[in-house]
């Protein structure tokens, strides 16, 4: 291209991507993945449905907590495993063994029976784990 | 037509210099922006397992019986709707903030084995959510402030003033 001036226009090689930021910007990326990952996961092993709630108080604390679940079938997990009724107690006996001051979040399906939501937690309770937390999900607007 | 010499620039430099502080801002923004998954829900504590433990006995007029069944919900022995049930709660609860803690109302909340588990959980909701209204508006008129954002001394200082006596349990058959 000649300009006005009757000179060759030289091409201008600085037009590129700027690489200076490069790391930069995959130390970013690599920040935001490592902090919306969850490191442990249960596997779960049974189909729930929750209910929700209105009111509902955040928890956090993922170091005391074991997982209890019991599904729509009625199938209940206690952590990683599906265990029937009556080995309830024995698991959380272990699992307090381990852990003095446990709390349970459960998560139930909606339309489990009271009564078998009331045998698990009896057996919670002769576990001596009394400190338990309905998981629900949040409702922003009560309707009424 | 004038024949002025117009110098053509090459593209501009973009500045780098302020790169890395927008790489910085969208970090910020990320963290702010992604929700990390945390559970909500309802806290409870179940009562310690004694057997062929003897009833307690709580003065008639602290209680505040709630009974579940499959078809309807009783407030102290009338038939009653949610929104009914919260303002229950509210109200009682309300009226005994100056009281001793003995006389604070006691929600009871009894329910037959065959009621799903929505249906405990949507009354539970309300009774909790009927505390934490009274808790709320305690905390602004002490505190100036809304109870969560209250630290944990406060807290305890809300909670016994308006403490959450809450109990729940099946109606056996011969209730």
């Amino acid at each position: 291209m000649i300009n006005f001036a009757g000179k060759v226009r030289k091409k201008d090689s600085k037009s590129g991507i700027p690489l200076a930021s490069m790391p930069d910007i995959i130390f970013i990326l690599l920040l935001f993945f490592m902090v919306s990952t969850v490191l442990k996961e249960i596997d779960v092993k049974v189909t729930y449905d929750l209910p929700e709630t209105v009111t509902s108080e955040k928890f956090d604390n993922r170091r005391l907590t074991a997982w209890l679940y019991i599904g729509k079938d009625g199938k209940i997990q206690v952590n990683d495993m599906v265990v029937g009724l009556s080995a309830v107690k024995e698991r959380f006996e272990i699992i307090r063994s381990r852990m003095n001051n446990v709390v349970v979040q459960m998560r139930v399906d909606k339309n489990v029976p009271m009564s078998l939501v009331e045998s698990v937690q009896l057996e919670l309770r002769k576990a001596k784990c009394l400190r338990v937390n309905y998981i629900s999900s949040h409702k922003e607007k009560d309707e009424k | 037509m004038s024949f002025i010499r117009r110098r053509r620039k090459g593209f501009p430099d973009v500045p780098l210099a302020s790169m890395s502080d927008i790489a910085f801002l969208l970090l910020i923004f990320f963290i702010v922006a992604a929700t990390i998954d945390v559970d909500t829900g309802i806290s409870l504590s179940l009562p310690e397992y004694k057997p062929n433990e003897a009833p307690t006995q709580i003065e008639k007029k602290r209680v505040l019986e709630v009974r579940l069944s499959t078809e309807n919900l009783t407030l102290n022995g009338k038939n009653a709707t949610l929104a009914e049930l919260y303002n229950a709660v509210t109200t009682a609860v309300r009226s005994t903030t100056d009281k001793p803690d003995d006389e604070k109302p006691i929600t009871l909340l009894l329910y037959q084995g065959n009621v799903v588990y929505n249906r405990y959980i949507a009354a539970l909701d309300q009774i909790k959510h009927g505390y934490k209204t009274v808790q709320d508006e305690v905390s602004r008129k002490k505190f100036g402030r809304a109870f969560r954002s209250l630290s944990e001394d406060d807290r305890e200082t809300i909670n016994s003033i308006v403490p959450v006596y809450i109990s729940v349990g099946e109606i056996k058959n011969n209730d």
